[in-house]
């Protein structure tokens, strides 16, 4: 019947970045700072309507073994998001809520910086070092 | 403060004669349980220096046959090629406490380890797989049971069809022999941890600690291959009323695992 356009005015829609490009963009970083020693790699774990990744260390010197520092769950709308990781000293909490983009941003930030993750990547490199 | 359970670790796995030891919840050091383990041992363990802070892995395997795959949230994969059969994966597991967390957690959790199960696997060419640990969960429960979980069924003739798709995707099936343990007819308890939760579901026993196995081990495995263990060089590890004694020992009780030699041509 009608083809007339119902979907209202599309331009000037706020541009956000999804929590999977943050994540891919941590990853970049890690290649770049350890000089391609390590690289971090987003795994696609997506249930049904749930969308999940994983932010995984891979070591391409060890096999390419992998080391999960984090996962991060959401629906459609993308926040409320819901960030698993380890439990640590300055993450007393392993499951994070994050509301917006800025606080997905701060748990990633404690997330990747905690002492635990600096063990592993310390870990790995050294690792690779004796291999 | 915890008792020290290295002794009665050091102990199991001479009288068990392990070739791994996967611990949970260890308050020990890596060098003090080492030395428990290698206390009068023929052949030493080495430590897994890769594994999460939530398990500690040892093996008496050469560093050189152990192959890292993947770590993550209460997980960790390794392959372990013995000196004579195939190679195998082992996959040691602590899943988080269900003090803070949802069923729906659970369900995700298992989701993410099954798919991480299957990554290495595809990785490695092969489906020799074990998976063992505290998952905290029973084995009736979905993350354990449902088809995008962990997929573990009770029925070795099951699991051998190795795969069931389920809207339109295929999903691997695990044996969980486990679920023959449950009650207590073939053994002195009738789970790995007590709890009386005074609610009016109350199981008492759960099995929270298991071992699960790819039809490609089944052969390798015989019925009589898992034990609960109840007593270790004459401790007894349960009190009075027949509940892990926490006192003397940790409140699961340790569970044994034994393969025989894996054939090669088993995928």
């Amino acid at each position: 019947m009608s083809t007339s356009d119902l979907w209202g005015d599309l331009t000037g829609l706020e541009t956000v970045t999804s929590p999977r490009e943050v994540l891919e963009e941590q990853g970049a970083i890690l290649a770049k700072k350890t000089h391609g020693k390590l690289r971090g790699d987003v795994r696609d774990l997506t249930q049904a309507d749930t969308f999940i990744y994983a932010l995984d260390i891979v070591a391409p010197g060890l096999n390419d073994y992998r080391y999960t520092v984090l996962t991060v769950r959401h629906g459609i709308t993308m926040y409320p998001l819901l960030m698993l990781s380890g439990s640590d000293d300055a993450i007393p909490q392993a499951r994070i809520k994050c509301d917006d983009e800025q606080e997905l941003i701060d748990a990633l930030s404690r997330v990747l910086g905690s002492s635990k993750t600096k063990r592993a990547i310390a870990s790995l490199l050294a690792q690779m070092r004796a291999g | 403060m915890r008792k020290p359970l290295g002794p009665l670790v050091g102990a199991l796995a001479r009288q068990a004669g392990a070739d791994i030891v996967t611990l949970a919840e260890c308050d020990a050091t890596v060098s003090e349980t080492l030395e428990h383990l290698n206390n009068g041992a023929e052949s030493f363990f080495f430590p897994d220096q890769l594994a999460p802070d939530r398990l500690r892995i040892f093996s008496r395997f050469l560093p050189k046959s152990v192959r890292p795959i993947h770590d993550g949230y209460g997980f960790a994969i390794r392959q372990y090629t013995p000196p004579l059969g195939a190679a195998f994966l082992m996959v040691a597991v602590h899943l988080p406490s269900k003090l803070h967390r949802e069923e729906d957690d659970y369900n995700l959790l298992c989701g993410q380890l099954a798919r991480a199960i299957e990554e290495a696997e595809a990785k490695m060419g092969h489906s020799r797989t074990v998976i063992l640990g505290d998952f905290n969960m029973n084995p009736f429960e979905s993350g354990m049971a449902a088809a995008n979980g962990l997929h573990a069924v009770m029925d070795r003739r099951i699991a051998a069809k190795e795969t069931r798709t389920v809207l339109g995707t295929r999903h691997k099936f695990f044996y969980n022999p486990m679920w023959g343990r449950l009650g207590d007819v073939r053994g002195r308890t009738a789970g790995t941890f007590f709890y009386d939760s005074g609610k009016a579901l109350n199981f008492y026993w759960n099995m929270l600690d298991q071992a699960l196995l790819r039809p490609s081990l089944l052969d390798a495995f015989d019925d009589d291959g898992i034990k609960i263990v109840t007593e270790i060089g004459g401790t007894n590890l349960l009190n009075a009323s027949g509940h892990p004694d926490t006192r003397r020992a940790s409140d699961h009780l340790p569970v044994i695992v034994q393969l025989r030699q894996i054939e090669e041509a088993t995928a």
